[in-house]
């Protein structure tokens, strides 16, 4: 079943003057089913925090077209902007974006709390702080955490209340290599019990957990690689390689 | 050149900053410059009490010329906090302080420039304005204005000087400035604020105390000395409560998950509570503020009322004629006098009286002599008079009532006085009625001591009680009585003039006219009301403006949090209400808060001011409560602004 679609996808920053506009994303064209665990990868600028900013409907994209569940995000009035987004969508940042005047647990209950779902949110927490493993941070501060610990609440945050897709900008770009690892196999055990992953990122190592790669370029999705039955390793030496081809290999 | 450009791009670029902050100097400018206009105008100069008046302004000048640069220093804290993040990227830029300051003066001219330039002009058009009302509170008729060079000059040097010290404190920034500070992360998370019970019961302590000792104080005497016993307490009580009853408060919303677990109540709580930390001294600080300008306005408006009032007590008739030497004024004379100069008297009569003597009077009713060695509370002193029954009878048209000869009628301005008998030395009289007021009699001045009058069966009482209390010397003397005519009079200003002087070389009288007493008073109530509203305005609107800024730099630091909120799925009309509740807050509290300090400030200030001689009526109320809803009508101008701006500081385009 494709969960999101992309077409024709076109984004223009316009600066002060009418001549000095940026195509930041010239014409994306991608789907992805439902269960799917996607990496997009790209050079810095290459766009892919504008392709993931319009898909969170945090940008209004210039032309094209985002289907998620047949529903087009870019006809969403922006009254039903905020609902929609807190109903559908998951974000972890690269920068976490906890807000330091709550507790952990008040942090996770936030998208619940703004939607108005607070029915059973204590066994929603419970479990989704189980399987993080943050059960003792729950009446913690976000000042009181390490980088790893707070990119788990912030995925916890996103996660409860149970998104069709769940988005990473660069969700690894923070931490050091020990937690990025254990935040990627997060991911992957999500993923196996069947979220929807989209994440942006210009780590190889990070892209090689994902099942498919596509790679960005001058606006464009370019290339793209499917795991198949490669293990990470062997998924790595081929991300490695074609970003070389494509890249010159400068990332 | 490039220097003056980057100096006016500075102030362009913080214009959410410098604007209130111009508004703020340039009020400053026209306020100190009204002033001095007052001061040098012919107008002011011309009036009967002029020096006085003069006296009074210069007061109020030294007053707001200070209020001014503290409030000039304080609104430019809030820039130099943005200035500091500026300079130093100019420093990584490869900017030496030695350029920095060379900007920084040029920003402090364009300041100086733009502000006393704009304050001149409008505090010269406003002068004429305020110089109209200030000639009418005061009762004057010249209202000619010149606009004195020195004014001007004097409000230019002294803001010269004012904005001399902002360029000092940027100076200060730019010499501490280190580039490291400025990549150190600007928000730090902060512990969650305990809650401290043991202060919190201090603090409400406190203020049951000062508010009961205002709600039950029943002397005028009293009132005075335990006033500031009140004030010192309900003023530690509210920095108190402001910093740990707040925690409190919310802690109990957050602990209720019913409640606390609501959109509108979730970011609001959780924000307050680490916002009151920070606020809270501020906040009690604007709130006591609020409340001295509620009480200015209240008390100075009450004086201003109540002079008539007070001098009409004073004057039961137009003209008082006193004769010290207790001999009766010769009515046919005064008559005579008032035919010579063509002015028509009427409603004419005589009044004896005794000077006061002054005693000690015990709880028990037994008054006593002063002696030099006992030392008493000044709450037990008192003046009394005397009348005779005959000559009270005359006065209240009642010829039937008599008294015995250890019978007295007692009547006690302040009326705390209410024993059935009053003792003098060894002799006890017995309290026939307890009088609520004797007309025609003439209230005495204003003064701090306790006073009652004894309406006595026959001067042989007054007799018997001889010197003692008057001295404590050897001769014994009767207390002595005086006599004074009152009387109404009509003609012109010119023609009671005359007629006054020809009693003023005469031995051992003294006269006293109405209408140049209400002329001094009111030249001397109405000033001291022109300046209590001009403080009061300037406390209100400085408070507004310290909430504003307050809010303005709030809304910078909380962008990246309400940007997080807008992401995580929290809508435009959500983030309004939010922010709005929160603005609501930091407005409302305080001047709630000002509004239960005046209210239970009231009895003990109704108090105090009828030892002025002001009785406090329906004008006073009326005025307490249009002063409460301008306030609260500033206050909630300052706050739809505020919200506004905060708004648009925080909200996400998408
Ligand atoms: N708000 C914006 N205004 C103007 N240009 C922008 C804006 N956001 C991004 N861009 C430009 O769009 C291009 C893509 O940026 P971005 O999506 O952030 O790249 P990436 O995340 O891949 O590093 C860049 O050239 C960037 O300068
Ligand atoms: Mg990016």
């Amino acid at each position: 079943m494709t969960l999101l679609k992309v077409e024709h996808l076109k984004k223009e920053y316009r600066g002060k003057f009418k001549n000095n506009t940026v195509t930041a994303l010239a014409d994306v064209n991608f789907e992805v089913e439902a269960g799917e665990f996607i990496a997009i990868m790209g050079e810095s600028g290459s766009g892919k925090s504008t392709l993931l900013n319009c898909i969170a409907t945090l940008d209004k994209p210039t032309t094209g077209t985002i289907m998620l569940n047949d529903e087009d995000l870019t006809n969403l009035s922006d009254k039903t902007l905020a609902s929609y987004r807190r109903d559908h969508l998951g974000f972890v940042f690269q920068d976490f974006n906890l807000l330091d005047t709550m507790s952990v647990r008040d942090n996770i209950y936030l998208p619940l709390v703004l939607a108005k779902r607070t029915k059973d949110k204590s066994e929603k927490l419970h479990r989704l702080a189980e399987q993080l493993g943050i059960q003792d941070l729950l009446n913690k501060y976000p000042y009181e955490l390490s980088g790893g610990q707070m990119q788990r609440v912030a995925i916890g945050r996103a996660l409860i209340t149970n998104p069709d897709i769940l988005l990473g900008d660069e969700p690894t770009g923070a931490l050091d290599s020990k937690n990025a690892a254990e935040i990627l196999s997060l991911f992957r055990k999500y993923n196996e019990s069947n979220q929807t992953i989209l994440m942006v990122t210009h780590s190889a190592l990070a892209a090689s957990c994902a099942k498919r790669v596509l790679f960005i370029k001058d606006g464009m999705v370019f290339h793209q690689i499917y795991r198949g039955n490669r293990n990470d390793q062997e998924m790595l030496i081929t991300i490695n390689d074609a970003t070389t081809n494509l890249f010159g290999g400068a990332m | 050149m490039l220097y003056w450009k980057l100096a006016w791009q500075s102030i362009v670029k913080n214009k959410l900053e410098y604007l209130p902050f111009m508004l703020a100097g340039t009020a400053a400018v026209a306020l100190n410059l009204v002033i001095q206009l007052l001061i040098y105008s012919k107008g002011v100069q011309t009036l009967r009490a002029s020096s006085s008046v003069i006296e009074l302004l210069m007061f109020g000048q030294v007053v707001i010329g200070l209020l001014s640069v503290i409030f000039l220093l304080y609104t430019y804290s809030f820039l130099n906090k943005r200035k500091q993040s500026e300079f130093g990227l100019f420093s990584i830029l490869g900017m030496q302080k030695r350029d920095l300051i060379k900007i920084s003066w040029r920003q402090q001219l364009i300041n100086y420039m733009i502000v006393t330039v704009i304050g001149l002009v409008t505090g010269v058009l406003f002068s004429k304005l305020l110089l109209l009302l200030f000639i009418k509170l005061v009762g004057g008729n010249n209202f000619q204005l010149n606009i004195a060079l020195g004014a001007i000059i004097f409000v230019m040097i002294f803001f010269a000087l004012g904005f001399m010290l902002l360029l000092l404190s940027d100076i200060w920034v730019v010499w501490r400035l280190k580039t490291i500070s400025l990549l150190q992360a600007s928000q730090k998370g902060e512990r969650e604020p305990k809650s401290h019970w043991l202060l919190f019961g201090l603090g409400i302590l406190l203020l049951a105390w000062g508010y009961y000792i205002s709600l039950t104080v029943d002397s005028p005497l009293k009132a005075m000395t335990m006033f500031f016993l009140a004030v010192i307490m309900v003023v530690i009580a509210t920095y108190l409560l402001f910093i740990v009853a707040s925690t409190i408060v919310l802690k109990t919303m957050k602990g209720h998950t019913n409640y606390y677990y609501q959109t509108d109540h979730f970011i609001t709580v959780s924000n307050m509570l680490f916002r009151m930390r920070q606020n809270a001294t501020g906040l009690a600080s604007i709130s006591l503020l609020t409340t001295m300008a509620l009480v200015v306005i209240v008390t100075t408006v009450s004086m201003l009322v109540g002079q008539q009032d007070y001098v009409n007590k004073q004057f039961p008739r137009d003209i008082i004629m006193t004769n010290v030497a207790n001999k009766s004024i010769s009515e046919n004379k005064v008559k005579q006098a008032a035919a010579d100069n063509d002015v028509a008297l009427s409603k004419m009569y005589h009044m004896e009286i005794s000077n006061p003597i002054t005693g000690y009077l015990t709880s028990s009713g037994h008054a006593m002599p002063l002696s030099g060695t006992a030392v008493t509370r000044a709450d037990n002193l008192s003046d009394f008079l005397f009348m005779t029954i005959q000559q009270f009878n005359q006065l209240t048209n009642q010829h039937c009532e008599t008294l015995a000869a250890n019978e007295v009628y007692a009547y006690d301005r302040q009326g705390t006085f209410k024993n059935n008998t009053i003792k003098f030395l060894n002799q006890s009289y017995h309290v026939k009625k307890h009088l609520s007021k004797i007309d025609g009699v003439p209230s005495m001045q204003a003064s701090m001591t306790h006073s009652m009058i004894i309406v006595i069966p026959s001067k042989t009482v007054t007799d018997k009680i001889g010197s003692a209390f008057n001295d404590l010397g050897e001769n014994k003397q009767s207390i002595s009585y005086t006599n004074q005519l009152l009387f109404d009079i009509k003609g012109s200003d010119k023609q009671k003039d005359k007629f006054l002087k020809t009693f003023k070389g005469e031995q051992n009288i003294t006269v006293d006219s109405k209408s140049e007493t209400m002329s001094v008073l009111k030249s001397f109530y109405g000033g001291f009301f022109f300046i209590g509203l001009i403080f009061s305005i300037s406390f209100i609107m400085a408070t507004g403006l310290i909430i504003y800024y307050k809010q303005i730099s709030e809304g910078r630091s909380d962008k990246k949090q309400f940007d997080i909120l807008q992401k995580v799925g929290m809508s435009h009309s959500e983030v309004k209400r939010t922010v709005k509740s929160q603005v609501v807050w930091v407005f409302g509290l305080p001047i709630v808060v000002a509004i239960a300090h005046l209210c239970f400030a009231m009895p003990m200030m109704i108090k105090i001011l009828q030892l002025f001689g002001v009785t406090v009526g329906p004008v006073v109320y009326t005025t307490m409560g249009l002063t409460i809803a301008g306030v609260v009508l500033i206050y909630f101008g300052i706050y739809l602004k505020t919200s506004k701006t905060y708004f648009k500081q925080v909200a996400r385009k998408y």
